[in-house]
């Protein structure tokens, strides 16, 4: 046994030798033509046909394994390299991957074995961004990436944003005729199937809502085939529910809101932004009250083109007792009278964004006794308010009339009292009368 | 150590090449590796606390970056704004290799909130860049067969199609 293991040392040593010289003679001045004399030497000089076949052939295979085995020490000397360059302990590693979007995650998986370790950490997706620019993204995927983060998994982002980059705040929903474009995909093939279904959310709803009761954050943007009932039957076991935000679906807000009030005690954060079709849903005051009961942690609420009554928002407003952020923009029937009395003791005191912007039927009576009631003192939190509106203020039935900036606004005024404050008043230029 | 509030307390710590820093101990708080020494030691710090890995450049920088954001944090109400504007023009500032050896030093140092941001300043990095460019900046060299490179790019084909190249 001894002697056995010995005659291979001197194999080994034997084998580097000569390949040690071998891969020495690369050194030598015109190697190519060097090595082809010197193999036809060896040709000419051999006994049979068959031997000089054998030669050649030889040449070649020695040719292609030593290419192999170059690239194979190569690529092992570049994972060293990497290993070695790269500054972040694999924590901090994988802690950077889980801050980017599951796109840019395969790319860096792509890039080195390293990387490719890396995320397959379950914690790189326990925050799941898979919003794309174009619909890309089918439910099997996002079933896949689920089953990746596992037990760590926070929050998930979902759909088509046409932007990707934009911040969930200012995010449109997407004009009928495109969404419409994404949702009617029966003519692709199989395997083009990029569309999320309405099922999309079925994997947070498994095994009893396992998943879903580890959601904080859920994020979902036009995803034209989603509807109310999956939405709902999702929101059902997602107790732990910090942040929603909804843009562009083709759902019910009431029924959102209910289940909303129904099972996310926790949240604090609630966003919603009509599709252009959900324009003509009313509210029912039920609703309203059913969400201040069930919802008294809420700090943000933006309900964008909806339709509401001021004496719903009130309701809203009086009740939320946390509420320091509001963005009603783009919404109608709301004229401001909401806003009376309020920003004191009796609720909103502690609102420190009111986003009214595009409000068609807001009152220029209401924001003129708004912004009295903020120089008088009420409204103290209050750091940014959006009052512009790109039909102009007033009454839209006459249109000659409608104001622009009159003089019984105190914009400058809240600006001298306020001088932090950020008062957006954006109109569209004067064609008519102005007051100066 | 009597009858002295804690911040009025300067700590000396002491680079690589020796450069002496002296810290008031409320900064020296951030640096949780230096805190962790001071709390283990018994009798008052008076000598300089060497820090054999980290750089003077680094402890600098790092002491820069606590230094405003200390005076950010008990300012006016606007200091949010500043404060992003003052990390976004120190996260440019720095080349790939000084980004690097800052990384490291704030590693060791456990410099909480100075490591959350340059995490964050990595993963902005990555963020919607291609392969290659994410190997460029790293410095990192491809270890994969093309076959290999083949099978993961189809594998997670959606990713991968539309991307800009740059």
């Amino acid at each position: 046994m001894d002697s056995l293991l010995h005659n291979n040392d001197n194999d080994d040593n034997h084998l580097d030798h000569v390949l040690h010289d071998f891969l020495a003679l690369s050194d030598l001045p015109s190697l190519s033509l060097s090595l082809s004399l010197s193999l036809d030497r060896l040709v000419h000089s051999s006994a049979s046909f068959s031997e000089a076949d054998h030669l050649v052939d030889r040449a070649f295979t020695m040719g292609s394994i030593l290419l192999e085995v170059a690239k194979h020490s190569y690529r092992n000397r570049a994972s060293v390299h990497n290993s070695l360059t790269w500054p972040l302990p694999p924590d901090l590693s994988i802690k950077v991957f889980s801050l980017v979007d599951t796109s840019s995650l395969c790319h860096a998986a792509a890039t080195c074995k390293l990387f490719r370790n890396w995320a397959k950490d379950p914690f790189c997706y326990s925050h799941i961004d898979l919003r794309t620019p174009v619909p890309k993204v089918n439910d099997a995927l996002v079933a896949t990436i689920i089953h990746r983060a596992g037990k760590t998994l926070r929050s998930l982002m979902l759909g088509v944003v046409p932007d990707a980059t934009t911040s969930s705040g200012s995010c449109q929903p997407l004009s009928d005729t495109r969404r419409n474009c994404y949702s009617c995909g029966y003519k692709r093939s199989q395997k083009d199937s990029c569309h999320l279904t309405r099922c999309c959310l079925n994997p947070l709803n498994a095994d009893g809502g396992a998943l879903g009761a580890l959601l904080r954050k859920l994020h979902l943007y036009n995803i034209g085939q989603m509807d109310s009932s999956s939405l709902v039957e999702t929101l059902s076991v997602c107790p732990s529910l910090l942040d929603l935000e909804i843009v562009g679906l083709d759902v019910e807000l009431g029924c959102i809101l209910s289940s909303v009030s129904a099972n996310c005690h926790l949240i604090e954060r609630l966003a919603f932004a009509a599709s252009t079709t959900g324009r003509n849903e009313i509210l029912n005051i039920q609703t309203c009250s059913h969400l201040v009961a069930g919802c008294p942690h809420l700090t943000a609420l933006s309900l964008r083109g909806i339709r509401i009554h001021d004496y719903k928002v009130r309701i809203l407003v009086k009740g939320f007792q946390k509420l320091k952020y509001l963005d009603f923009s783009r919404s109608v029937s709301i004229t401001g009278s909401f806003l009376r009395n309020l920003g004191n003791s009796n609720g909103g005191n502690f609102l420190e964004f009111l986003n009214l912007r595009d409000c068609m039927h807001l009152k220029e009576m209401e924001v003129a006794k708004l912004l009295t009631a903020i120089i008088a003192g009420n409204f103290k939190s209050l750091v940014h308010l959006d009052i512009s509106n790109r039909e102009g203020l007033g009454l839209r039935t006459d249109r000659q009339h409608t104001c622009y900036i009159s003089s019984i606004m105190p914009v400058k005024e809240v600006l001298d009292t306020r001088p932090w404050m950020r008062l957006m008043v954006d109109y569209p230029s004067d064609r008519s009368n102005r007051d100066p | 150590m009597s009858g002295i509030s804690d911040t009025e307390r300067m700590i000396t710590l002491k680079t690589v090449e020796g450069t002496l820093f002296d810290v008031k101990s409320s900064i020296a708080k951030d640096l949780k590796t230096v805190q962790a020494f001071i709390d283990d030691s018994d009798d008052d710090v008076t000598s300089p606390i060497p820090l054999p890995n980290v750089f003077t450049r680094e402890l600098s920088r790092i002491l820069d970056y606590l230094n405003n954001h200390h005076r950010f944090r008990s300012g006016i109400e606007k200091a949010d704004e500043e404060m992003a504007r003052y990390d976004a023009e120190f996260a440019k500032s720095m080349s790939h290799e000084e980004l690097k050896a800052l990384i490291l030093a704030a590693n060791y140092l456990n410099v909480k909130d100075l490591l959350e941001f340059l995490n964050q300043t990595v993963a902005d990095v990555i963020q919607n860049k291609s392969v290659e460019f994410v190997r460029n900046f790293f410095g990192i060299e491809n270890d994969y067969t093309p076959e290999e490179e083949e099978k993961l790019r189809n594998e997670n084909e959606w990713a991968f199609n539309g991307v800009e190249q740059d």
